[in-house]
């Protein structure tokens, strides 16, 4: 029993490292983030923590705890256990990569971490939890839910390009049309994804177009925005900017995080 | 939204058909789980320190020079930029003059993308005449704040 748990529990961390790098290693990878991770201020850099490790905690609730039990101590437990995985290997690459110099620069290395922990603790908490052998596949049914797996997609995928310049120089150039088109496509590629092209999790629309496209893909649309608006803010995107342009970079971010939203309930 | 999660047996069902001795957390679960929690709580009190303690003054920025060689046709000067202030400074640049006899005979300079707090980063600058023979200086010439 202790050798089959203690296997287990080796087995689960090591699913949280390999998810950890398939989430976040685009974003090891990617020069923004650690300029970012030093020049954000720290209140901003400390609520993104927060927001990752809740983020975490939301997702051991609704998938049962990984491998471990249930209970709130089981997905309290397996929170942090995701947390640490991430931890752990966001360092040893970024340490491998010489972006950081733990030993050397130990300051510098926590900041960059400390940017880095959103998308490799999701990633390591969603391996862990639905990535393994026997998983279990929650059936996630209540709205609720659904709108918390919409939010959780958004900011994976939001979070993976809202670092880049290319968000910045995208809503400059838009013109105020394009943007609100780009507004239109988004709504029409969630709707799209979960209800129209058949992949596995498909949903049938029960209740009909109107009333899904309304309680789920506008209400969803919405979670990726507010998402896509805070992730703006935390990397300062906002800072010292109208409040045109402010909503044009978040359209533009709206579309990676509604697509994120859409794949999240197809896959979750 | 997390209220529904009790109330809701089909969540709760497939973990105890399951029946495995995995379905309960076990004690090295709970040990790694609160090593987790511990770095989150040790990573806050990090970023709380550095915002009321260090991120106050601008980038306080000093060079010095390691070593001097011949490399290629010239020679490098090989050089450590340090910021010892509290913020970040971008783009520095680090340039180096060198004089001989009162006249300046070469100027060399680079930049470092950027210098977070408490780092260091290490350079060359490269000249064509020999540095060892007259005067060599060599500093920061400026940066941008992010």
């Amino acid at each position: 029993m202790t050798g089959t748990g203690s296997v287990e529990l080796t087995k689960g961390f090591g699913r949280a490292i390999a998810g950890s790098l398939l989430f976040a290693l685009p974003l090891l990878m990617t020069m923004e983030l650690w300029r970012l991770a030093h020049s954000v201020e720290r209140y901003r850099l400390a609520l993104l923590v927060l927001a990752a490790v809740l983020l975490v905690i939301g997702l051991s609730r609704t998938f049962g705890a990984g491998p471990g039990g249930v209970g709130p101590g089981g997905y309290l437990a397996d929170a942090g256990v995701a947390i640490l995985a991430a931890t752990l290997a966001a360092t040893v690459v970024l340490a491998a990569l010489g972006v950081v110099d733990p030993l050397m620069d130990w300051q510098a290395a926590v900041s960059v971490v400390a940017i880095e922990a959103l998308p490799a603790a999701v990633g390591a908490s969603y391996a862990r939890s639905q990535l393994g052998q026997g998983s279990r596949r929650p059936r996630i049914s209540g709205y609720g839910h659904e709108l918390f797996l919409m939010t959780a997609g958004a900011v994976v995928f939001a979070a993976n390009i809202a670092p880049t310049e290319e968000v910045v120089l995208l809503a400059a150039e838009a013109s105020t049309v394009t943007v609100a088109a780009l507004a239109v496509l988004s709504l029409l590629l969630m709707h799209g994804f979960v209800y129209g092209v058949g992949f596995g999790g498909q949903e049938r629309s029960t209740e009909g177009f109107l009333r899904s496209f309304l309680t789920l893909t506008v209400v969803g649309y919405a979670a990726a925005l507010a998402i896509s608006a805070y992730l703006l803010w935390t990397f300062g995107r906002f800072d010292g900017i109208g409040l045109t342009t402010a909503v044009k970079e978040t359209v533009v971010l709206g579309l990676p995080g509604s697509i994120g939203a859409a794949a999240a309930r197809l896959i979750l | 939204m997390d209220d529904d999660q009790h109330t809701e047996d089909p969540q709760a069902r497939p973990q105890q058909d399951d029946g495995d001795s995995q379905e309960r957390t076990t004690p090295g679960e709970y040990a790694l789980g609160a090593l987790g929690g511990l770095l989150v709580l040790l990573l806050l009190g990090f970023l709380t320190y550095q915002a009321v303690a260090v991120r106050e003054s601008d980038p306080a920025l000093s060079v010095s020079v390691s070593s001097v060689e011949a490399a290629g046709d010239g020679y490098a000067v090989h050089f450590e930029v340090r910021n010892s202030g509290g913020r970040t400074a971008e783009q520095v640049q680090i340039s180096g003059t060198l004089t001989r006899d009162g006249s300046e005979v070469e100027q060399a300079s680079t930049s470092v993308p950027y210098l977070p707090p408490n780092s260091r980063h290490s350079g060359a600058l490269l000249f064509s005449e020999d540095p060892r023979d007259g005067r060599l200086q060599v500093g920061p010439a400026g940066y941008v704040a992010p």
